[in-house]
């Protein structure tokens, strides 16, 4: 196989792993957007969505619950 | 020149050789005489721009970071959210609730807003942490600045994210402006951190285009 493709093996890899968390991003972004821009009317459904991520969020946070990619671990060898 | 200038001056050539051949389309022209101006009209834009800016002259210094759609849309949405009009809450939902006879007991925009932005930005951040976190061995072994600098900023997001969450929980407990006011100033500085966390990628990006 040629040298190239072995090389971006794993950075099509890591997109595809990536893949799901940038989806979720997106659809943050496209909702936020169409809030503002469609009308401008928050349904019950989308505040109480938010409302449930924000409070679980607040209430993980401040039991000290850190998501394991926020903390520092050791380097690889 | 650079290959971003040059790419774009590209571009541009390409798009006055498609606006040209659209305006003849629009002036009623069959598709046979179409593809002929379409054709003719590239060639002229294109060679008018090769002939001034000759491949060779394109530098070898690696083109800057492009950051991902998602990170330009979560530093974009802040700035445009401003500019719009203040949206309205369906009455009865977790922002706006209603008594037993329907009627709105309070409606909290601010709140909503805060959160929805906070939401953005702190899962912004988090993904770029993990990325690093799940391709590790591999940014690893191009670059190894990238996991020190964002272990650097790992803390400073966690806490952040700890002085949000307390502010939040006080603003809910007593709902003042100031109180508000301390929940959208802690927001602010995670929204900051997305461009920093974003620059650290960098070197991962400038490997890649060299290696290509």
């Amino acid at each position: 196989m040629p040298p190239i493709i072995l090389a971006i093996i794993p950075f099509i890899e890591a997109a595809i792993k990536f893949a799901p968390d940038a989806t979720k991003i997106y659809e943050d972004a496209r909702n936020l957007f169409a809030m503002w821009f469609h009308g401008g009317l928050i349904t019950i459904e989308q505040q109480d969505r938010l409302r449930d991520w924000a409070d679980n969020h607040e209430t993980a946070t401040l039991s000290g619950i850190t998501p394991p990619e926020f903390t520092v671990e050791a380097n690889p060898d | 020149m650079n290959y971003k200038k040059w790419k774009i001056g590209f571009s541009v050539s390409i798009i006055f050789g498609l606006l040209t051949a659209g305006a003849g389309l629009a002036a009623g022209m069959t598709w046979q005489a179409f593809v002929a101006v379409l054709c003719t009209s590239l060639v002229t834009q294109l060679a008018a721009y090769l002939m001034k800016h000759p491949v060779e002259d394109i530098s070898d210094d690696p083109p800057p970071f492009r950051p991902p759609l998602w990170i330009f849309a979560a530093l974009v949405l802040p700035i445009a959210l401003t500019a719009c009009k203040t949206p309205r809450l369906e009455p009865g939902g977790a922002y706006a609730p209603t008594n037993s006879v329907g009627q709105v007991v309070y409606s909290d925009t601010g709140l909503m807003l805060s959160d929805a932005s906070y939401k953005l930005a702190y899962e912004t951040v988090g993904a770029v942490f993990k990325f690093e976190r799940d391709n590790r061995i591999a940014i690893w072994k191009l670059s190894p600045v990238v996991k020190s600098e964002l272990d650097n900023l790992r803390p400073q997001v966690v806490d952040i994210d700890r002085r949000w969450a307390m502010a939040r929980k006080t603003y809910r407990s007593n709902p003042t402006p100031a109180g508000l006011t301390a929940v959208q100033s802690i927001l602010s500085e995670i929204q900051r951190i997305i461009p920093v966390v974003q620059q650290q990628m960098n070197p991962i990006y400038s490997k890649l285009t060299t290696t290509q």
